[in-house]
């Protein structure tokens, strides 16, 4: 029998509590560890979680967004990104934006964006490694 | 250096500076996951290929292989023990390719078509890549050209084309490789590329190949790609695929290649411990279930183009060490399947003094007969049949002296036969001398000679016939054409040689 993946165990868990609230859920939830605990999963449910987390946004159109910068970003600049990703990025259907800033001075200036497993880097850091790559490869 | 220079120097930097315009795209990265023996766990990297470079943090390269539900499975071309849990890692999108150029010849590479022999860079634009799918149907053409070995046993019993697939295979030290090397050594003024391919063997074994085709002067026409036993079983796995990319290079420029793959047994096990890693089930011997393609697919690569195409071609040599000559193995099986033929080499005839050790009876060339030219042909005929009779009544002369005289004649010929195939190792033989010595053994007329002087009469017969059958070797170097008259004159040649020889 193939091997039960993380991704299959959390597909289980998001359509069992699907739709689900107060009492109900409880139970849901219960049941959840129940299984998880019996199946000795339980030390792998941060990872379980994770995929129920990707499992839920996907279904309620969340896009998580990482944007690391080497400077503060301001609120106006942070809507139009929110803006610009909602339009540019069609595939993702985002109907909501949830967005993490994080500073990095290493970064040296611009900015680079995480969205799920892609990235988009226009960091100077980038840039001189690009260079430099480019420079040794001559 | 003078200022002059450095100001050179920064004023190119510059220039590439100026000139230098980063890329923004967007990238699909991934996380390592876990990292042990060569291979990477990797999470996130959605459309990835398979078989598609990742670069990870620092630098090192690697190909997905496996592409799971959660997960892909990544071999790790390089030092994997940098490699940390957590690293990002980017998809290229770029299928696994290597550099290949003309200045690649003469020179030592590693499996990813690097120089490793400290002769410099080399520097070329163009890349093949590793897998790619062989030569259809409409742009072959079938084997009709010989591939010399200057191995007598080999160019008169077991004949190889260009195009084809030969398998040296034979237990441990028993001159596998001798042959291989012997056959490149011989391609000298042969319009011919080879290739050797060192799959996990040990560097004092090559650095000893190296040294005597750079004796030999092959070194002007051979390229080695290594993958030696202390790299990673993933640049074994990839070297052969490597060297057949080098080589397609040179097909696809209407070049003929030779390219041998020493071992690829060697190769077999490197993939079973990459797939057995990879968690992929294993099968009989524990290697995977897809270990034929893994064969077939390089060995398929090897072809003859037709005119339309260029009319290249490359003739594979892959070697396989049997173990106590057990030919039923798995790995051997599949590769016999895969091949036009086999060259099987017998531990028992390298201790009777037979070298090369080669069993004439399980040694078989499916397509290289077309290939032989004819006076080879007319001579070579008869030659395996006499043979196989031979070791027939030899077996069954043990049991008793009364023999007729038709089959002690026919036992004295087979020795005879057994004593002029031997030759000993890097002296390989011209075709046209071959047929002369062997023209002599099937026509009967050295049944008078000692068996024990056969190699004396040998080598004072081809410097005879060289001044003495002029017409007949014009006629085999040049037209490669067998006349009436050549060959009486070749008779009258061997007749005289024999008269002065035997008073």
């Amino acid at each position: 029998m193939a091997k039960i993946s993380v991704q299959n165990i959390a597909q289980a868990i998001a359509g069992h509590t699907k739709g689900k609230s107060g009492g109900d859920l409880d139970v849901a939830v219960k049941e959840t560890l129940n299984f998880l605990n019996k199946k000795k999963l339980l030390n792998r449910s941060d990872e379980i979680l994770d995929a129920v987390g990707k499992i839920i946004d996907k279904e309620d159109g969340v896009v998580r967004i990482k944007v690391l910068s080497a400077k503060k970003i301001e609120e106006s600049e942070r809507k139009r990104i929110e803006e610009d990703i909602k339009n540019k990025f069609t595939e993702y259907s985002a109907k909501e934006i949830v967005s993490e800033y994080i500073e990095d001075k290493e970064l040296l200036g611009g900015m680079k964006i995480v969205i799920g497993d892609e990235i988009l880097d226009t960091t100077y850091r980038n840039k001189l490694n690009q260079l430099s790559a480019h420079l040794i490869s001559k | 250096m003078t200022t002059k220079n450095h100001n050179q120097i920064v004023e190119n930097l510059r220039k590439e500076i100026e000139n230098f315009k980063a890329e923004v795209k967007s990238e699909k990265i991934g996380h390592v996951v876990e990292v042990f023996d060569g291979i990477a766990k990797v999470s996130g990297l959605s459309d990835i290929k398979a078989s598609e470079i990742v670069t990870f943090a620092n630098g090192v390269e690697g190909v997905a292989l496996n592409l799971e539900d959660d997960s892909v499975g990544v071999i790790v071309l390089g030092d994997f023990s940098k490699i940390r849990e957590g690293d990002e890692v980017k998809a290229t999108g770029k299928i696994l390719e290597v550099p290949v150029s003309d200045l690649q010849i003469g020179r030592v590479l590693n499996a990813l078509g690097m120089p490793i022999d400290g002769k410099g860079a080399i520097k070329t634009d163009k890349t093949n890549p590793v897998e790619r799918v062989a030569s259809g149907v409409m742009s072959r053409q079938s084997v009709d050209q010989p591939v010399q070995t200057g191995i007598k046993a080999i160019d008169a019993l077991i004949p190889i084309g260009r195009g084809q697939r030969e398998l040296i295979i034979g237990d441990r030290q028993t001159g596998k490789t001798a042959i291989a090397i012997d056959a490149i050594l011989n391609q000298k003024g042969q319009n011919m590329i080879c290739v050797y391919v060192s799959i996990g063997q040990k560097d004092s074994k090559l650095r000893k190949i190296e040294t005597r085709l750079a004796e030999g002067g092959a070194m002007d026409y051979t390229i080695i790609v290594s993958a030696g036993s202390s790299e990673p079983a993933a640049m074994s796995y990839i070297a052969p695929y490597t060297g057949v990319a080098i080589a397609e290079h040179f097909m696809d420029a209407g070049k003929d290649v030779l390219i041998i793959y020493d071992d690829l047994s060697k190769h077999a096990v490197a993939y079973r411990e990459i797939s057995l890693l990879l968690r992929r089930p294993p099968g009989r011997e524990a290697y995977p279930g897809d270990v034929f393609y893994l064969h077939s697919r390089l060995l398929e690569r090897a072809c003859r183009k037709n005119k339309d195409y260029g009319g290249g071609s490359i003739t594979a040599l892959p070697i396989i060490e049997t173990q106590a000559g057990d030919i039923s193995a798995y790995i051997p099986t599949n590769v016999i399947s895969i091949t036009d033929g086999q060259i099987f080499l017998e531990t028992d005839l390298f201790y009777k003094g037979v070298r090369p050790a080669v069993n004439v009876g399980f040694s078989v060339s499916r397509v290289g007969g077309s290939a032989q030219i004819k006076g080879m042909k007319k001579v070579a005929g008869t030659l395996k049949l006499d043979l196989a009779q031979f070791r027939e009544l030899e077996a069954f002369s043990q049991f008793g002296s009364d023999l007729d005289d038709a089959t002690k004649r026919q036992l004295e010929r087979g020795k005879r036969a057994v004593e002029m195939l031997k030759q000993p190792q890097y002296s390989p033989v011209v075709v046209e001398h071959q047929i002369i010595t062997l023209y002599a053994l099937v026509k009967g007329m050295i049944d008078e000679v000692p068996v024990e002087k056969i190699k004396e009469f040998e080598a004072g017969l081809v410097a005879y016939a060289e001044n003495n059958a002029k017409t007949f070797l014009k006629d085999i170097r040049e037209t490669k054409m067998w006349t009436d008259a050549g060959e009486a004159e070749l008779k009258q040649a061997i007749g005289d040689y024999k008269a002065g020889f035997l008073s």
